[in-house]
């Protein structure tokens, strides 16, 4: 039996091989080359092969980096408040956008918060040092006008941060929205029929269906966002942030790439990634697992 | 049957990709095998060329080379050029006369735009495929020898630059030249420039100082004063409190619109490397003299006389203040009135904003000192792999003859042919070997004013001509060379630098030397903590005391260690 599905299949499998190879050659080597670089002094002209090996010396670099603890405190922080917000602000739109009944606005509504996503931060940075400037911008305009003191949101290590996950969740939760809308209407409609003749209020409906209906989603973007606990989300912080908020704003990634594009550090930066990396893996498999046992939900 | 048909053709689509796969890897080898050989075969000639006669003439170092060779760099392509049809930075009017002239084919291995070529440097050097020459940085360079990637230039130098090129390179005395040896052995050719270009200037509204009845200043209490008056005293006369003296942005040891021209004033010097009475050299901002001067600034800040925002905004968003009336004084260099100064001193075709050029003053006896470093922007490596190195330096001979001869403008024009044929600058913007004169600022600066009062153009070089043709432009009314004018002028910006190497207030970077293994540690880190303490003390987010803690953290953190490396680098130099 197994043999003569060989004899029929070999040519199958023979097919793959090429992209195999391909994929071999253009993904895995280079994994394995970072890997390497990472405990090595990296020395372009003798490559990843020759190149003199350290050690774990550019981790202990890292680590004895004077502000290495403030930086990996902002990083985690900034991030872990762009995860939830990021997951709860777009799911809350998507449940009230169902909720419309003229698709009309619908439709425009989904496609006037979808559009930030296409800006790049470089001009947004512009747009929010304008409008959130304490002596011209609207924001502290409007501040003004119910008799407060202006805010320094982009000087004040207390403001900074929440400046920082506002504007990335105004920007992206466009995208997700539509991704939890597309949830919602894969949910059966005759469970609303079903709800609505049994006496439930619009309210109970979204409890009861809608968010059941979406939850292996929810349980699927929340599983991949757990990956991104070290990306704050350098585009963003790099061109917002200034000196007087490095205290609360200076992350992994505006760290490395001080040290290792501005200074060539190349060794140095790989490690970072690397580290970055294992603690993405170790928050990804985590994530997984509770995704496994409380939403039965299964990736492979 | 068709399923054997089937199987046939997958096992023969395998194969005939195997084969591609292999045809391609085996051209690409060949091709590399060619390009060798015919390396060899032209290097030969021209060795049996130079061998039998070691002291060459100059006819021979310029001998076109027949057939043409090939020689590869990388290069940076200027957003504002604006190409010919049927040009591009590959095939233009420049590349194509050095074939012509010198059977030298310049082929761009890549091209990015300007702004993304230091990261480009870095990812190529990365990768280990460096094109025959290229332009790099200081640290690139360093890194680029220590990789044993680059040529040993000494020899080459020697024989195949022109006694001319010799010249112009050492114009400085050496030290330029030297820059770009590592242990005795040249490793690059650097590109030299006037290193006067960031010296700083005060730049002050003339028209509010008479509207506010205050005189030019001549100490620094006087541009103290007039700061305070500007910010207080409703100077645009709208009767709003909108106005600020000193003009900042937030990266504050830019050299426009920073405050190294400031901090001069106080005889301090942040960034640069000075030598202390004992002899020793050591960094300039940790000194006593910066505390002072952030004291002062943060006084100024409380009093309203900066912008309460300057530290979110780059130099064009801050720029908007200049040109929009809000701010009356700016330091920068001698370009500032070109831009950003021009965008509101010219308005539909009138100058409306009176700006005053002003040396820096002290605020003690002593001249304050403009801090200038050593003047090489950069440095052209040659790739060890390289067939033709001698090419370069042939490209470089042609440049400097372009540059010095008395009629630079005849190669301009040949060179500019086709090209933006009525931008003669595009010479300056595509040779893809590029020094400069490092006198050119004190040579406008001196014989500008003098032949603008003579009215007589003729005792200036080629590119001073057409300077003065747009200062004679602007006197006659077109208000859109005000830049030329206010740089050429009689007390313009440019007589400025050349008062200043007059009267010595020029002071040179102690160190410019190569970053030393804890710099390279551990520098990145102490300017970030220098910017946030600075910062936060000029906003009055923390005590002028926390300069002293800074200091201590300073020497702590490496910069003790830094100190010791760089006076050992300079004694064993």
């Amino acid at each position: 039996m197994k043999a003569s599905r060989w004899k029929n299949q070999w040519p199958l499998h023979l097919m793959i091989w090429p992209a195999v190879a391909l994929l071999f050659v253009y993904s895995y080597v280079p994994i394995a080359g970072a890997l390497f670089m990472a405990f090595q002094k990296f020395n372009p002209a003798k490559g990843v092969f020759a190149s003199p090996w350290v050690g774990l010396d550019n981790f202990r670099y890292i680590f004895s980096m004077p502000d290495m603890g403030r930086v990996l405190f902002n990083t985690v922080y900034i991030a872990s408040m762009k995860i939830v917000a990021g997951l709860l602000v777009p799911i809350a739109f998507a449940l009230m956008l169902n909720e419309v009944r003229v698709a009309a606005v619908k439709r425009t509504f989904q496609t006037l918060v979808y559009l930030p996503h296409f800006l790049s931060w470089v001009i947004l940075s512009g747009i929010l040092i304008d409008i959130l400037s304490p002596s011209e911008g609207i924001v502290n305009k409007a501040i003004a006008g119910i008799g407060l003191q202006p805010v320094f949101f982009l000087t004040d290590n207390r403001w900074f941060p929440f400046v920082l996950v506002t504007s990335d969740v105004w920007k992206e939760f466009g995208y997700a929205t539509i991704i939890y809308l597309a949830a919602l209407t894969s949910i059966n409609p005759a469970l609303y029929e079903a709800a609505e003749i049994d006496g439930a209020s619009r309210w109970k409906r979204t409890i009861y269906v809608s968010l059941p209906g979406m939850a292996p989603i929810i349980v699927l973007m929340a599983a991949l966002s757990l990956g991104n606990v070290l990306n704050a989300g350098f585009e963003q912080i790099f061109n917002l942030y200034n000196a007087l908020v490095y205290e609360s704003g200076d992350v992994i990634d505006t760290l490395v790439y001080r040290i290792g594009l501005e200074q060539a550090q190349y060794s140095v930066a790989t490690a970072v990634g690397l580290f970055k990396s294992l603690v993405s893996m170790f928050f990804i498999v985590i994530s997984y697992g509770l995704a496994y046992r409380f939403a039965n939900y299964r990736l492979f | 049957m068709t399923k054997a048909k089937r199987t046939w053709l997958a096992a023969l689509l395998i194969v005939a990709l195997g084969t591609t796969a292999a045809c391609s890897d085996g051209g690409g080898n060949k091709n590399e095998g060619q390009g060798e050989a015919s390396a060899g075969a032209s290097q030969s000639p021209s060795q049996t060329g130079g061998d039998p006669s070691p002291d060459a003439q100059p006819e021979d170092i310029m001998a076109k080379y027949d057939p043409p060779i090939e020689i590869s760099t990388g290069a940076s392509v200027n957003p504002t050029v604006v190409w010919n049809p049927g040009e591009s930075i590959d095939k233009n009017s420049v590349y194509d006369n050095y074939e012509q002239e010198l059977g030298i084919r310049v082929k761009n291995k890549w091209a990015v735009d300007t702004s993304q070529y230091d990261a480009k440097v870095k990812i190529t050097i990365a990768s280990n495929d460096l094109p025959d020459f290229m332009y790099v940085q200081r640290a690139d360079l360093d890194q680029l020898v220590k990789s044993d990637m680059v040529m040993d230039l000494t020899e080459l130098y020697e024989k195949y630059a022109t006694p001319e090129t010799k010249k112009f390179l050492t114009a400085d005395g050496g030290a330029q030249l030297d820059s770009a040896k590592a242990d005795g052995k040249l490793m690059a050719i650097p590109r030299t420039d006037a290193p006067y270009v960031p010296a700083q200037i005060l730049y002050i509204r003339n028209d509010w100082l008479k509207k506010l009845n205050l005189q030019a200043p001549k100490t620094m209490q006087d541009v103290l004063n007039i700061s305070h008056a500007f910010a207080t005293m409703d100077p645009d006369g709208n009767g709003k409190a909108d106005t600020i003296g000193l003009s900042l942005q937030k990266e504050i040891l830019a050299s426009d619109s920073g405050l190294i021209g400031y901090f001069s004033s106080y005889h301090a010097y942040p960034g640069k490397w000075i030598k202390t009475a004992s002899g020793q050299v050591e960094y300039g901002g940790i000194q006593p003299e910066v505390k002072t001067a952030l004291k002062q600034l943060q006084d100024m800040f409380k009093a309203g006389e900066l912008d309460k925002e300057f530290m979110v905004k780059d130099s064009s968003k801050s720029a908007e203040l200049l040109v929009s009336d809000k701010a009356g004084m700016v330091y920068g260099p001698f370009w500032m009135p070109s831009w950003p100064l021009q965008g509101g001193a010219v308005k539909d075709g009138k100058v409306v904003q009176d700006w005053g050029i002003y040396a820096v003053p002290s605020i003690d006896d002593k001249p304050a000192l403009q801090p200038v470093d050593l003047g090489v922007t950069g440095y052209y490596v040659i790739s060890k792999k390289a067939k033709h190195p001698e090419a370069v330096f042939k490209l470089l001979n042609r440049w400097v003859t372009a540059l010095t001869r008395n009629d630079p403008a005849e190669d301009v024009a040949k060179y500019s042919q086709g090209s933006l044929k009525d931008k003669p600058q595009a010479y300056y913007t595509l040779n893809p070997v590029l020094v400069y004169n490092i006198g050119a600022q004190l040579y406008s600066g001196e014989m500008m004013p003098k032949a603008i009062k003579a009215k007589d153009p003729s005792m200036l070089n080629n590119e001073n001509k057409i300077n003065y043709e747009n200062v004679m432009k602007f006197e006659a009314g077109d208000a859109n060379q005000y830049g030329a004018y206010m740089a050429f002028k009689e007390g313009g910006s440019q007589p400025l630098l050349y008062q200043y190497s007059q009267e010595g207030r020029y002071l040179t970077n102690a160190y410019s030397g190569p970053p030393t293994a804890t710099m390279a540690d551990r520098w990145a880190t102490l300017q970030a903590k220098e910017m946030e303490v600075f910062t936060k003390i000029v906003t009055n987010g923390a005590s002028v005391d926390e300069f002293d803690k800074y200091v201590e953290q300073w020497k702590t953190l490496g910069g003790a260690q830094i100190t010791q490396e760089v006076n050992d680098w300079l004694q064993a130099h």
